[in-house]
Order: structure tokens, then sequence, then C-alpha cells
């Protein structure tokens, strides 16, 4: 928990260095340790393996004018040290998930950090992690697009920087990026009043060492670590309060609009949720997506595995109105989000002249029609049989479950929105603005079946040259037992 | 991926170019910390120095904002009776803070050192 020491006028906050065993977590905070001047402290180490814990304090920067010191704590990454990690994570305001990135490494990483986002999700606000990929100079180091696309697959909020530990390269970027995400937790919690003022309870090595010593080495669970819904990061944006600029009132109001570019430093308040929002920042600023305008009076870019849009009427005269537009949408994403795709932020940004425009950030997707063509490529009878059944039980139970939806947030059920790897939408969402309602799909069963896998089922039999026997094995089936819509289909089709 | 070493290589090429070099440094604008420094004075204090100036562009930031002025900040420079202070932002969320002793300088050298090697930080 980050606190204010009024008496030394400092803001304390704690950086800790999370990781799979033998990912370089100690190399790191050496090397951070020496690029900043100050000295690294390790209780206790046996054949160079950390059993408690290393720690640096540093001071550097400032926040709402008061310096920053940094607690920078890394945890013994041995299996039978858990509850000791488990304790140092506890008390982290963002952590730097150190991952080894070689080949064979890299899933235990992403496994830690699996691990450690049960906890840090479950905070609220929720804890920052920035993903730190070492060994970048290995030989057998994954290329980035890969991990981009593994880190995408756990962790699809957090944002990555590539490190070499033993020559510092990253590292500092790394830290300073935590120190950013700590500092999103602090306003968060201002906002709320739930800052700490006060002296740390711990301020030296020697009293985390005392707060262990005796703790168990049992092996740890977060899995009970669930958000409370009613605690959610909604409120602290709701709570905010930015200073927010009136256009001018002149004809600059009609000036062209200014192409969005990412920005991570975007104001708090004008991006939900707030921590995460800020690392998806981080990962896509790199890319240089420019957003294009499209025929319908839409922005949309895409690239590097995200994806940014924003509906034409999602431009507002000025900031005020914009957020509680930004609210709204937040709140309504936050109601459906176990229908939606994970890593989906919302940004209220600047768009010229006192005007601003609200954008949807996310990340891609595999949808269920490119999972549903890759499995039909050149596949056998059989195979192409079952892809299909799968598909359509799929559809059925996306179908079921966008249906909880409310009218302003309709969610289409087609082979392009459905995720192929689990039935949520994983579409641009065009919600209506407050008051408004969008036409709901109501097709369902036989059917949206016939709609979205008639052509697929044409298609096969028209391109394939064993026609008969697909038909054959789609007919003989089991699984079209389970699945009338389909045998329907099949049926029609036949 | 550029190091901490690539940083501070671009700081000491802009130290070649600028007489009268007293310390450099390339500072995160949202907490003030640095991601590279180089000091020739050791009663410079580079860290508070380079956190002070992270809250003097976030103050400017915000009277732009107020002000309703669009456009971004290119660089700020602060003239004092001794030494000349600049102040070069490097994409959104970082700038470069650099100090000279005024005697041996004047602002073109200054500006014109910054402005020749500030891409490489890009």
């Amino acid at each position: 928990m980050p606190i204010i020491d009024e008496e030394r006028d400092m803001l304390v906050l704690r950086i800790v260095y999370d990781g799979a065993p033998l990912s370089g977590k100690t190399t790191t905070l050496r090397t951070l340790a020496e690029s900043l001047g100050v000295t690294t402290t390790t209780p206790e180490e046996r054949n160079g393996r950390t059993l408690y814990f290393d720690w640096v304090d540093y001071v550097g920067g400032l926040f709402d004018g008061r310096k920053i010191r940094c607690q920078i704590v890394s945890v013994p990454g041995q299996s039978e040290l858990a509850e000791r990690r488990r304790v140092i994570v506890e008390t982290a305001d963002a952590v730097v998930l150190v991952a080894d990135s070689r080949r064979g490494r890299i899933d235990e990483g992403m496994m830690a950090l699996g691990n450690l986002l049960t906890w840090c999700r479950g905070q609220s606000p929720p804890i920052g992690v920035v993903v730190q990929a070492n060994k970048r100079d290995a030989a057998d180091a994954l290329p980035v697009q890969a991990l981009r696309s593994q880190l995408g697959e756990v962790a699809p909020t957090s944002a990555m920087v590539e490190t070499v530990a033993t020559s510092g390269a990253g590292v500092r970027e790394a830290f300073v990026f935590a120190v950013r995400l700590a500092l999103d937790r602090v306003r968060s919690l201002t906002e709320r009043g739930l800052m700490e003022r006060g002296r740390p309870k711990v301020e030296r090595p020697a009293q985390l060492l005392d707060a262990l010593t005796g703790v168990s080495v049992a092996p740890v669970s977060w899995d009970d670590a669930v958000p409370d819904a009613s605690d959610s990061p909604l409120e602290s944006l709701l709570q905010a309060a930015p200073v927010v600029a009136e256009g001018p009132d002149d004809d600059s109001w009609e000036t062209a609009e200014r192409v969005f570019a990412p920005d991570p430093m975007m104001p708090g308040g004008f991006i939900w949720p707030p921590v995460d929002g800020r690392a998806m920042l981080h990962e896509v600023v790199k890319l240089d997506l420019v957003p294009e305008r499209t025929r319908g009076g839409d922005w949309w870019a895409s690239g590097g595995g995200w994806r940014f849009h924003s509906a034409a009427e999602w431009c507002f005269d000025d900031a005020r109105e914009g957020r509680a537009v930004l609210i709204d949408q937040a709140r309504l994403h936050a109601m459906h989000v176990a229908a939606l795709s994970v890593g989906r932020a919302l940004l209220l940004a600047e768009a010229g002249g006192g005007r601003h425009r609200l954008w949807q950030l996310m990340r891609v997707h595999a949808s269920l029609r490119e999972t549903l063509f890759e499995a039909l490529s050149a596949a056998p009878p059989r195979d192409c049989a079952q892809a299909l059944a799968s598909a359509a039980s799929h559809l059925l139970e996306a179908r079921r479950v966008f249906r909880r939806t409310e009218a302003r947030v309709p969610m289409p059920c087609t082979l392009w929105t459905v995720g192929g790897a689990r039935p949520v939408f994983v579409g641009v969402v065009r919600i209506a603005r407050e008051g408004g309602t969008r036409d709901i799909e109501e097709i369902d069963g036989e059917e949206l079946i016939a709609r979205e896998l008639g052509p697929v089922v044409r298609g096969l039999l028209r391109d394939r040259d064993d026609p008969e026997e697909v038909l054959g094995a789609l007919e003989h089936l089991g699984a079209c037992a389970h699945s009338p819509p389909l045998a329907a289909l099949i049926a029609a089709e036949g | 991926m550029a190091t901490e070493q690539e940083y501070i290589n671009v700081l000491e090429r802009i130290q070649g170019d600028t007489s009268g070099f007293i310390a450099i440094s390339l500072v995160d604008l949202e907490s003030g910390m640095t991601l590279a420094s180089k000091s020739v004075r050791s009663d410079f204090d580079l860290p508070a120095a380079s956190a002070y100036n992270s809250e003097l562009v976030k103050q400017k930031l915000k009277i732009m904002n107020t002000l309703g002025l669009t456009g971004s900040i290119e660089d700020m420079l602060i003239s004092l009776s001794t030494q000349i202070h600049l102040i070069k932002m490097i994409g959104s969320t970082s700038f470069l803070y650099l100090a000279v002793d005024r005697s041996q300088s004047n602002l073109a050298i200054v500006r014109s050192a910054v402005n020749r090697h500030s891409s490489d930080l890009s």
C-alpha cells in the first residue's frame, strides 16, 4: 500500500520484482541499483539463490510536489519459498514480472504471470504489472511477436519491456514504467480518499526480514483473490475530477479533426480502466498505428495484435460531455465483462478545437471464422464435420451468452464476432449513447446456424473433390444428434 | 530496445558539442525519474533538478490545456544569470534536460547541439 510520509514529505512506493526461479530477478535488481547509484541489500543467499529478498532503496522523481521513495524488492523464486514470495507481492504497488524469454523457459514465466495476475487483478484499484521479457540476447530467445502473442493470451492488459539484465538493457525503462503504474494507483486511491498517511511500517530491510521470519514455506494459491465487483476501477473513474478545458468560443470548432495518436501520458480520468488502460497504451504506442476514417465516418486502426475504433458520433464538443459518455460506456463494459473478450480499454482523447473523441482500444482475438477455416483447410472429411459441429455449438453458446446483454449493448452473433477460443464477443462494441437503443439480433437456433454455417457448408461441398464423403461424415456425425440446428442445415444442403 | 548506455552515448555526444556543459538527463515526464544522466559537477543535484523540471513541464501542459491551446511543447528555455537550462521534449512521455554555463555558451549553440542529437533518443 503506498503511503504519504508527511514528516519527510515523501511518497513511499513499493515496486516488487517477481518471477519464476532463475529468471533474472536478482541480476535485474543489482544492475538497476548500480544504474541508480545505490546499493543492494540481500539478507541471505544459499548457492547464489535468494532466500528472503533483495532490497534497494531509491529516492528519485516527484509526484504532486513530493519526492518519490521507492522500496524496490525482489522475491525468492524457489517454489518452496512461495509463501515468502506471496507476503512480499501482497505489499506491492506495482510488480515487474521478470520472465526468461528463451524457448523452453517462457512457459514457466507465463505461468508465474498468470498466478500473479490472480492477485493483482483482485485488488482495488488493481496492481499494475510490467512484464520484463529478460535474456533477449540469448540465441534461443523467442521472437518478440511470439512473445507478444503469448502475453496477449495470458495477460492482455499488461505491458512488456524487453531486457538483458546482465547488460542493463531495458532494465531502467521497465522500472520507471512500473513507477508510472504505481503512481496511477496512487492517483486513484487519492481520488477515493483512501490514500494512507504516516510512517511506513517497513522502512528498512531488517524490518521486512523480521516480518518474513517465521512465515511458513508451504505452497500458496491466490485463487480466492476474486475482485469485489462493487469496488471496481470504474469507481475511481467516477470519482476522478480532472481539470478540463472549455473549448474556444470561435470558428475553430469547424477545423478538421486531429488524428488520434496513442499517448500513455493521457490524464487520469480519461482512461478506463485506469491502471490497465495505461499499460495497454504503453504497448500500442510503439506500433505507430495511425487511424483512418472509413466512408461511414468511423475511425479505425489495426496492427500488431491491437485495434482502435471510434464511432462517427463519438466526438464531443467539450471534455465534460465526453467524460460523461466515457463513464456511461465504462459502466456498460464493466457490467458485461463476462461476454466481452479481454484486453479492452476506453480512451477519451483530444481531437482538436476543444473537442474530444471516445476510442475503444482492444486486443485482437482470433474469431470463430479464423479457427473454423483453419480447421477446414485440407482436413479429412471426418475432421471437417467435427469442426463444423464444434462451430455450431460454439455459436449457439455465444448466442446464449450474448442474449444476457441489454438492449444498449447488442452483440451480433456471427463467425466474425464470436471468439474462436471462447464464446465471447471479439468485435467492436457499438453501444448506443445513453437513452438510445440499437437493433437487437433476434435469430437463434436453426436460423442462426443456417445463416452463419450455410455458406461454409455450401463452399465446402462445392470446392472439395470429395463432397459426398464430407456430406456422409456430416450425416453420420454423432454430434449432429446434439445439434439439431446443424442436422437441419445438413439435411437442407444434402 | 535502447540500453541505458546507448542513451548515455547520445547524451555524451550532446556534451561534446556544448561548451560550458554542466549536466544532462533524459527524464520520464510522469514520474520525474531519470532514464539516463551525465554530469560534470558533483554539486549539481541532477536527479532533483530533473524531477522538479518534470513538474515544470506538467504545469506548462496544464496551462496550455486551460487556454485551449492546441499543439505541443517543443522545447522550453530558461535563462538564469549564470546558466542556461534547456528542456527538449522527446515524444510525449519524456524530455531532455540540459544545463550549461552561460559565460561559456549561448542559446544558439545549446539548441543546435540538442536538436542535432535528440532524434537519436526517440
